[in-house]
């Protein structure tokens, strides 16, 4: 198959994964994996050492798993075509979304904000619920010290407005020390 | 958004972003960091990212937005691409794996903090909490699909507080 039919096709089953991406990247991960897969742009383990990559690099992991992905075979040209991919769903909502907030002293944009805040809100805790459980049960030293710089981190950050910077240096540090 | 792109772990950094935009820059006031917080939490495709386009759009529109879009991601797709195979085998040294543990740690609690501070100023009704909760347990304890809770929520909750039928 040509290179840049390929590379159509990745960036159609990556646009249409983002569309529906309500949550992040990991809520799409599996039939993204069986497209990438199916294409033969990669292997199976390929696919998951790029997501391990993007998982431990600084920023958010959807647009740099894109650029990963793009990147075999099609080079700048292809990260950044699935990148757009990636990012143009989100961005086309977001933006409308951010256009009934700022209409946001009209009543009914006031009411559907009021609405979207509180749902924000349950969604953000659905977030929490699934970073907690990516803390590794099988090791309870390491759980013990990720639960304990949670709890500190929570008290610190609502009850005396620590910066978050120092939170994340600090828990880095003590990471490490501790390992 | 550079700086933030590259001390951000753990997939979330609202808290950061609110401390650089609202406490440090005064580009936003809190009200408005709270909007743009809810709106990227609804949006699909990932909270931080949608985040930093939504406050770079408000700052000075479109082109802004994309700015701050690239910025946040553009420091981690360098060091992918340019030096990723190091990361990776870094990333199982455990001293590096102790760090990234702590990471997670921190962002699990500005997650937190951010949910705390939104909801505080967010939950003023009856209506607020009972759709925060549900959307909450339908979609994590109870694992359903998020485009199957949220849409009705969002249609429900506009409903009822169009009609006053909930204090």
């Amino acid at each position: 198959m040509h290179q840049w039919n390929l590379l159509g096709r990745l960036t159609i089953q990556v646009f249409e994964a983002a569309l529906v991406a309500f949550g992040g990247l990991g809520v799409v991960l599996e039939p993204l994996q069986r497209a990438v897969v199916a294409l033969g742009l990669m292997s199976l383990s390929d696919f998951a050492r790029l997501y391990a990559l993007s998982s431990v690099l600084p920023g958010p992991n959807g647009p740099i798993f894109m650029a990963l992905v793009g990147w075999p075979g099609f080079g700048l040209i292809g990260s950044l075509t699935v990148v757009a991919a990636w990012a143009f769903p989100s961005l086309l909502i977001t933006h409308q979304l951010g256009r009934i907030s700022a209409a946001g002293e009209h009543p009914r944009a006031a009411r559907l904000l009021s609405v979207l805040k509180a749902i924000a809100v349950g969604l953000i805790f659905d977030g929490v619920l699934a970073l907690l459980s990516s803390f590794n049960l099988a090791m309870p030293k390491e759980t013990a010290l990720q639960m304990s710089i949670t709890l500190v981190g929570v008290v610190l950050l609502l009850a005396f407005k620590l910066n978050p910077l120092w939170l994340l240096l600090c828990a880095m540090a003590l990471g490490a020390a501790v390992h | 958004m550079l700086r933030l792109g590259l001390v951000s772990f753990g997939g979330n950094n609202a808290l950061l972003m609110s401390r650089m935009v609202v406490e440090e820059q005064g580009w936003l006031s809190h009200a408005e960091m709270d909007d743009a917080v809810a709106v990227a939490t609804l949006g699909p495709g990932g909270n931080s990212s949608n985040l930093s386009y939504e406050v770079g759009r408000r700052l000075g529109g479109v082109c802004s937005g994309l700015t701050a879009y690239a910025s946040m991601t553009i420091p981690g797709i360098v060091l992918g691409l340019t030096v990723g195979e190091t990361i990776l085998s870094l990333s199982s040294q455990p001293m590096v794996a102790g760090a990234i543990n702590g990471a997670e740690a921190a962002a699990v609690a500005m997650m937190i903090a951010i949910g705390v501070r939104l909801g505080r100023r967010s939950l003023n009704q009856r209506l607020d909490w009972i759709l925060a909760l549900v959307v909450f347990v339908v979609i994590g304890p109870l694992d359903g699909a998020i485009m199957l809770a949220v849409p009705p929520a969002v249609a429900m909750g506009y409903l009822v507080r169009s009609r006053g039928w909930m204090p």
